[in-house]
């Protein structure tokens, strides 16, 4: 009797038990594989680092930081053109005051939250106004304050003119006041943009779903399901199917899936050494700073004449990615006078005039020291330290003994101050170049290397005051090179850049993906910032 | 009675100095580690593109510059009376994100020991001495706690 009451006790535990996992697992994967028969919904691999750790919240950098990407769940106030120049989300009209420091942006009048309350002028300025707050990635710091004039106008009062603030709204998903509370909207975000969060389930994927009641043209793709997966899981994904777009990078370019092609987008996602433009010394904080070597300009000019960016290319990169000439190729900042060809006899004489003699072990040498350097690459990454050794045998085909070291990133910005450090850029907005060559006050020389051009720094200065975002196009590239002096191969040359890399996509055979505007750094969500567009061909 | 609350007592202080030192290790541990905050959750191309005054917000945010000792009391002086704080990473409070994860943990610690009760229980019953025609050689050597033969009708004995 014992034994009997037994058994039958464990075979309904036993029964209650699997009744109830069976019901939580089985959720997750119905929702996953049903979508992917379906016309009008698309399945994307994406890392899972693109995963917004504080939710889809504008607040918390949802849409801004490493990654720059369109929300998609909130709409912006402008957006970024395929070619990087200014378009209107939101906004119908923006125009700032003759000192810079106030903007002022008009707003349509027929947009709705999806919760049916309509989006004014009040929800944008409540939007800058708390995002300044909340210690993001979005840097308000040349924001005092954002006002709603009436319902359609809004205000933007800043601490210092700044020209290229329609890139920072670019990255702003508008919240709605009457619906926000910072502890649940990541999870549960009510927006106004093509689509809305149907799903998340964190550390594996979110489902996105189009706005029926959405201002502008109609997305095209009702559901888009987003995984997020490591990159060998991702290939494995698309060779088994589950899978209609995969992120993957140069390694897996040489393999072959059935049902896929693998599409090359081009980035500005670029790598480069930065050279100390100053000799050898130490800073107030006791660090070593400068570099004998590259201090003098023409061994600078030499080293940029001297590399074979496509070989590099072809052989690091099995030819996915482009010569990168600057920190913002193609960008409308960019200067054309950054291009160089790649010449080694020119890089050759210019060493010759340095003083740096080949000497008889093939190794230059000037006043009993011998040419070289060393490359500092930050380690766990296999292609930038592909790169630095591609970059090395090339140095000693012009005499410059190399030697190559990995540092972890803590000790990689002071380490770069004396010493060639491969970094990685590319970003949607001029900063970048500021913050790369602008001096800054605290030091008298630019951030991440010693380094320092008083007319460079005009010309930005210049650039950022402007009341005209089109004419500060104009100079920014001045600042570049303005035909006597700056930081292109006729200039100070301080920063070598060597390519942009493509980012590599398995697409599945069929699906129409729309135009690619320049990714900027990183894979992630740049790659679905115009998911609305796509298509399944018939 | 008085001996069951002093042994319960003297494990609920084990208990606590366990967890003390484990919270003041980890925090050793990741005060030791080489990765820079900012770099590892902002990333080096975001701040890259931010002003060095933004750049500040942030260190002060993620307590780049505040002595470690002040930072681990603090916590400390909070989590006593309960406050475990928000999350500066997921900006959720510290018990909802652990939460999350725990639900994970324990459901699938749930099922093994379930599982393993389950099978444990059916097998082992009907191997024990109390069962009937437990003669089958198999089950008796899966079924180990039965001491002797337990069926004087089996032929293999």
């Amino acid at each position: 009797m014992r034994r009997f009451t037994a058994i039958i006790l464990t075979a309904g535990l036993a029964a209650g038990l699997l009744a109830g996992c069976g019901g939580a697992i089985g959720s997750v994967e119905t929702s996953g594989e049903s979508q992917a028969s379906r016309e009008d919904s698309v399945i994307v691999a994406m890392g899972p680092t693109s995963e917004p750790e504080a939710g889809f919240d504008p607040a918390f950098g949802w849409g801004a930081g490493e990654h720059v990407h369109e929300p998609l769940i909130q709409s912006t106030l402008t957006v970024t053109n395929p070619d990087l120049t200014i378009g209107y989300d939101l906004a119908t009209d923006t125009s700032v005051s003759e000192d810079g420091l106030t903007w002022t942006v008009t707003i349509r009048k027929d947009v709705q939250f999806t919760d049916g309350e309509p989006l004014t002028a009040g929800d944008v300025a409540f939007t800058y106004n708390t995002v300044k707050e909340t210690s993001s990635v979005n840097d308000f710091t040349m924001l005092d304050r954002a006002e709603a004039l009436d319902d359609t106008t809004v205000v933007f009062h800043m601490t210092r003119p700044f020209s290229i603030w329609p890139y920072t709204m670019a990255a702003v998903g508008i919240l709605p006041e009457h619906a926000y509370d910072s502890r649940t909207y990541g999870t549960n975000p009510i927006g106004s943009g093509r689509y809305m969060l149907k799903q998340w389930d964190q550390g594996q994927q979110v489902i996105l779903e189009a706005n029926p009641d959405y201002y502008g043209e109609a997305p095209k793709m009702k559901q888009v399901t987003i995984l997020f997966m490591e990159e060998d899981a991702a290939f494995l994904a698309a060779q088994a199917g589950q899978v209609d777009v995969a992120y993957t990078s140069a390694t897996y370019s040489y393999q072959n899936i059935d049902g896929y092609e693998l599409a090359a987008y081009e980035t500005v996602d670029n790598r480069g050494f930065n050279l100390p433009a100053v000799p050898e010394g130490t800073d107030e904080e006791g660090r070593q700073t400068g570099n004998d070597f590259t201090s003098d300009v023409r061994v600078r000019r030499a080293i940029n004449l001297g590399i074979d960016r496509q070989e590099m290319i072809d052989h690091v990169l099995n030819g996915y990615g482009s010569p990168a000439y600057s920190v913002c190729d193609q960008l409308p900042w960019y200067s054309e006078a950054s291009e160089v060809a790649y010449d080694p006899k020119e890089a050759g004489k210019l060493l010759d005039e340095a003083g740096w003699r080949m000497g008889p072990d093939g190794v230059r040498e000037k006043d009993g020291v011998k040419a070289s350097l060393n490359l500092l690459f930050s380690t766990g990454d296999s292609v930038r330290q592909a790169l630095v050794e591609d970059f090395a045998d090339q140095m000693e085909e012009l005499g410059i003994a190399c030697t190559t070291e990995g540092v972890g990133w803590d000790a990689a910005y002071d380490r770069a101050l004396a010493d060639p450090l491969l970094w990685g850029w590319g970003a949607h907005t001029p900063m970048e170049l500021y913050n790369i060559y602008h001096t800054e006050e605290k030091s008298g020389s630019a951030r991440y290397s010693p380094y320092g051009n008083e007319a460079v720094d005009a010309y930005m200065d210049q650039a950022l005051a402007s009341g005209d975002l089109e004419e500060s196009y104009a100079l920014w590239q001045k600042a570049q090179w303005d035909g006597t002096t700056g930081v292109t191969q006729e200039g100070d040359v301080p920063w070598v850049w060597l390519v942009n890399i493509d980012h590599l996509y398995w697409v599945r055979d069929g699906l129409r993906v729309a135009e690619q505007k320049i990714h900027p750094h990183g894979h992630g969500w740049s790659v679905v910032n115009n998911v609305d567009q796509w298509s399944w061909e018939e | 009675m008085k001996h069951r609350l002093t042994f319960a007592g003297k494990k609920f202080i084990r208990m606590g100095t366990l967890l003390l030192g484990v919270s003041l290790v980890t925090f050793l541990l990741m005060n030791a580690s080489p990765l820079d905050p900012l770099q590892t959750n902002v990333g080096e191309t975001a701040l890259g593109s931010m002003s060095r005054e933004q750049v500040e917000n942030l260190r002060a945010y993620w307590g780049v510059d505040t002595p470690a000792a002040e930072r681990y009391l603090g916590w400390l002086g909070n989590a006593l009376t309960g406050d475990l704080g928000e999350s500066l990473l997921y900006r959720q409070p510290v018990l909802a994100v652990v939460g999350q994860r725990l639900s994970g943990s324990v459901l699938l610690l749930l099922t093994a020991w379930l599982l393993s009760g389950i099978l444990g229980l059916a097998l082992g019953v009907p191997s024990g001495p109390a069962g009937g025609s437990c003669g089958h050689r198999g089950r008796q050597r899966v079924g180990e706690e039965s001491a002797g033969p337990c069926d004087p009708w089996d032929p293999s004995l």
